[in-house]
């Protein structure tokens, strides 16, 4: 067979073994909090099972070796003859940290070594029945529990009290008269039991698993076996789907960029002529172009269950390594958002999770102490809102404290006394942004390094997204990404500043208002307006943008384009307003790479350049800088 | 007119590379696939194909569960993808009791060394189920033997036979189970049992004929004595002989030569049974691919024993006995519910 199709093989085995193993993280971390539920035990055998399977049919046997034994101990679990505990769950976790390690060395074209004697020989451990529950001196004449706390005879009862294990606390003094012959309780049975044992969980356990083995006959007649938590998959649909080099998608991406440029085009050349015949085409390409656009565009959307699958594994080993319990919610697995966004949110996403479990959740101790429960709760959760994709993550711990924030940041030298008096709570928080700011005394392992939150949010702004931070100290944080869906193509309002074009990327727009500027007041040495009966700060685009020597002129009425930025409204002055447009933006040249405030460039419909504003960075740059000049 | 089959297994990976291996065969063509039990039997229901493939562990509904649902709705040819384990004995000797009708190893290299052998063979077997035309049930069809012009069963003389020798292939399991299951456990007669399965097989499948059987069955052991009413299985993988020593006759069991097709072979067994009891053993021949027996049946013919082949239409595959039927080596032709109470009555 040609070496070409050999390898066809492997990749359709890599991605299937792939996506099985990517879930088996997020199973595995499961099972440990739920190490009874049959289906998820059966799930997990299951992966092992078919990546061995796969494995065989490649020989690629160091692989078959390494899930053949991990299969065996998922067998026996799921038989009920072991229970999982945390060293368990090390050996496996080591065990498919070792199946990745081997999917990379194969995408790399490399040979599989042989897989550690060590590991194998633990897992080969794992593979024994469990020592029996009770541990006495005289193992051998461990008496028989039985199955039902009633069928207990007299003798059995004496035999019992006889085992108990010095370490356990003695009976209660009512279990312990029943024993010279007297009835016992069932209540005091169980307390018994309970102090025998030492973790009433495993008594129960047995009984949730149901018989593994089907015998002729029997099963027709039992219900059909609970679903398993794997979704049965449309193999008829699945079959007929087709592998497309992600350079492919990216390509065609492009071309459908520069179609919408021209459509703009056209679509404005329209306006301008009056052939009725010409305009009916240019709205029939202006509509197939826009559904070219979204179907294009969905061929890149990934769910973001990719990125959110190695997540509580990451909370799990962290949580452990600093003996902290902490339960992580993930929520809206299922939202789409394009491949580039899946890939660039990974390491941001990481940081902050990591942060919340380090920073955010306080030890059990710590937590009991303030009467929270011994167990925090960091959740993580995506939805789609509209053309952007919102992603939250929260903690219930200990919140940041907006005083020792500022207090950080003048003993840092970031800022002076008075600046950081000044600022605002919500100023407070994003000082976390700034580099090198940490608040961890010492510099642990895990982060405290100082350079994972600016690097986040530069990340986060490079995908024209923004982060927000919520936060009450004592009760918790909530971090808030909004990233738009597409990189490449956005909905913008064009507008006139001075003999300028620029464009202001739609999602910020809150309102356009007419306004008379006349009426004004100053707070802060901040120019407002009062729109509603609420203050808006203004200020006058062209200060910023035209370097006409315009500096203190203001307009007497005006279109104000009011934006939404940080949690903030204000209100931008433009000279004009020209109309909505959907650009696709190309990245700044060489020059003007870098300019605060600036976004990209884009062709306007009427085949001018147009740059876009970055409106946060506007408002960083400027928003302050104007407010001094006007004091000064 | 080519076979269609249905392909069921949860890994998609695995479904491709079946389908890859059927479709290269002009007289297979792969009707479709389900991922696992539930849409096993859906599929079934909607496409009719002539065979299954079927694997065991699959989410929603395994495989066992969807052959007996299967079976009892439109009962279709099915074979097993087995795991040669242990576990995988287990699972595959359940799944022949409810109902599949033969299974293969899940391993190429575990069907033959040579992956375009391992190839050619899975292809022969898919075709050979797919082609049986009427579907077989398992229940029992009482008097089909007259039916269908089975000679009488010829009277001779009682105590004339000091062994009875068994052999099947695909179908085998089940067969085995329906004739041995009818002997009484006072059988005066020792019997020797050789069934086409793989090493790890064998050992289960010995024991649950004896769970289920009043007679004694066991897998033989090199250097066993023949005792009546006790039936050895030879072990998957290896030959069983007889050596006939002046003190008596012995079981060997030997490891497979290269030429040796089948391990365990009938005729290996059939042969040596014909030197070590001349004239005095009662074969059977039951279902099976291929035509291993025929020249082991002819020895025993040859020499005087008598030789019985199970009848096409209670077969799975009508293969071996066939094979013995058309070489003039049957002395009857029987059908699969009366074998059993044959052998009570004649011995």
């Amino acid at each position: 067979m040609a070496i070409d199709a050999d390898d066809k093989i492997l990749q359709d085995f890599l991605v299937e073994a792939g996506e099985i193993v990517e879930n088996l993280g997020r199973q595995l971390v499961e099972l440990e909090s739920r190490p009874g539920d049959y289906d998820l035990l059966n799930a997990v055998f299951r992966a092992f099972h078919t990546i061995k399977g796969g494995a065989g049919f490649l020989n690629l046997n160091p692989l078959v070796d390494l899930c053949h034994r991990s299969e065996d101990v998922f067998n026996v679990l799921r038989q009920g003859k072991r229970m999982i505990d945390a060293g368990l769950m090390d050996v496996i976790l080591q065990a498919v940290d070792v199946v990745n390690a081997m999917f990379q060395a194969l995408k790399a074209g490399n040979e599989l070594a042989p897989v550690d004697m060590q590991l194998l020989t633990r897992l080969e451990l794992l593979v024994q029945p469990a020592e029996p529950v009770m541990q006495s001196p005289a193992a051998q004449d461990q008496p028989q529990l039985p199955g039902n706390a009633d069928d207990l005879t007299d003798q059995e009862f004496e035999a019992l009290l006889k085992a108990l294990p010095p370490s356990a606390p003695p009976p209660q003094a009512g279990v312990a008269n029943a024993g010279q012959g007297g009835e016992i309780t069932d209540a005091e049975f169980e307390a018994l039991l309970d102090a025998l044992q030492g973790a009433p969980t495993e008594k129960n356990q047995p009984r949730r698993m149901p018989a593994v083995k089907s015998v002729s006959g029997e099963i027709v007649n039992e219900p059909l076996p609970a679903v398993s938590s794997a979704a049965p998959s449309a193999t008829a649909v699945a079959e007929s789907t087709v592998r497309v080099d992600t350079r492919r998608l990216d390509d065609i991406m492009n071309m459908v960029g520069e179609l919408v440029l021209v459509r703009n085009r056209l679509v404005t050349l329209k306006a301008a002529t009056g052939d009725e015949q010409m305009a009916a085409a240019v709205a029939n390409i202006d509509v197939v172009t826009a559904n070219l656009q979204i179907a294009v565009m969905k061929t890149r959307m990934q769910p973001i269950k990719k990125v959110f699958g190695r997540f509580p594994r990451v909370v799990r080993d962290l949580a452990r390594s600093l003996g902290k319990e902490v339960v992580l919610e993930l929520q809206g697995e299922d939202t789409d958002l394009d491949k580039n966004l899946v890939e660039a949110l990974a390491d941001p996403l990481v940081h902050l999770v990591r942060n919340a479990v380090d920073h955010g959740v306080e030890t059990p101790e710590g937590r009991q102490a303030s009467g929270k429960s011994g167990a925090g709760c960091v959740l993580l959760a995506a939805s789609q809102e509209g053309d952007h994709i919102r992603i939250v993550i929260a903690d219930d711990g200990a919140g940041m404290d907006p005083e020792m924030l500022r207090r950080k940041a003048v003993e840092k030298g970031v800022l002076d006394s008075d600046a950081a008096a000044r600022l605002g709570r919500e100023d407070c928080y994003g000082l976390i942004f700034l580099p090198g700011f940490s608040t961890k005394n010492e510099i642990t392992d895990v982060s405290g390094r100082g350079v994972g939150m600016d690097v986040v949010k530069t990340r986060i702004t490079q995908l024209n997204g923004t982060i927000d931070i919520e936060s009450e100290p004592g009760k918790g944080t909530r971090m808030i990404i909004r990233v738009p869906l597409t990189l490449a193509i956005m909905p913008t309002l064009m507008v006139m500043v001075g003999t300028q074009i620029f464009a202001l990327p739609l999602t910020c727009v809150a309102e356009i208002l007419q306004l008379d500027l006349k009426k004004h007041s100053s707070i802060d040495g901040q120019r407002v307006v009062m729109v509603r009966d609420h203050p808006l700060p203004i200020f006058y685009l062209r200060h910023w943008l035209s370097g006409d020597g315009s500096g203190q002129l203001w307009p007497e009425s005006g279109h104000v384009v009011i934006v939404a930025a940080g949690g903030q409204r204000v209100g931008f002055i433009v000279d004009g307003l020209i109309g909505q447009e959907e650009v696709v933006i190309k990245p700044l040249g060489a020059l003007l790479q870098g300019t605060s405030g600036l976004a990209g460039a884009t062709i306007t419909g009427n085949g001018r350049m147009a740059l876009i504003l970055d409106v946060p960075g506007l408002m960083r740059t400027y928003g302050r800088g104007a407010r001094q000049s006007e004091v000064a | 007119m080519s076979v269609r089959a249905l392909i069921v297994d949860d890994s998609g990976f695995f479904r491709r590379r079946i389908a890859e291996i059927l479709e290269a065969d002009p007289l297979i063509e792969v009707a479709g696939f389900a991922a696992n039990g539930m849409e096993a039997i859906e599929r079934t229901a909607q496409l009719r194909p002539d065979v299954i493939t079927m694997d065991i562990e699959m989410p929603v509904l395994d495989g066992i569960n969807a052959v007996r649902r299967i079976m009892a709705s439109r009962p279709t040819p099915i074979l097993m993808f087995s795991s040669l384990t242990h576990e995988g004995a287990q699972a595959t000797l359940d799944a022949l009791d409810a109902g599949a009708m033969d299974y293969l190893p899940k391993r190429l290299e575990d069907i033959s060394r040579d992956h375009n052998e391992a190839k050619r063979r899975l292809c022969a077997r898919v075709r050979a189920l797919g082609l049986r035309s009427s579907t077989h049930r398992r229940s029992e069809v009482p008097g089909t033997g007259a039916e269908h012009g089975a000679q009488p069963v010829v009277a001779r003389a009682a105590g004339n036979y000091r062994l009875v020798l068994i052999g099947a292939s695909t179908g085998g399991p089940v067969a085995l189970r329906q004739v041995l299951s009818k002997l009484p456990g006072d059988f005066p007669l020792p019997l020797l049992l050789v069934q086409h399965m793989p090493a790890s097989f064998t050992p289960a499948f010995a024991q649950r004929l004896n769970d289920l059987c009043a007679i004694t069955v066991r897998e033989a052991r090199d250097g066993d004595v023949l005792q009546p009413g006790t039936a050895l299985l030879a072990p998957g993988g290896r030959q069983m002989q007889l050596d006939a020593k002046r003190d008596g006759v012995v079981v060997r069991i030997r490891d497979s030569e290269i030429s040796q097709h089948y391990h365990p072979s009938l005729d290996v067994t059939f042969v040596s049974a014909a030197v070590a009891f001349p004239g005095k053993v009662l074969a059977v021949v039951l279902t099976g691919m291929g035509a291993d027996g025929r020249e082991g049946a002819r020895a025993l013919k040859g020499n005087g024993s008598t030789v019985w082949a199970q009848d096409e239409a209670s077969c799975a595959i009508y293969g071996m006995p066939m094979a013995v039927a058309e070489a003039g080596l049957a002395d009857q032709v029987i059908s699969l519910s009366d074998i059993g109470s044959a052998l009570a009555r004649k011995v």
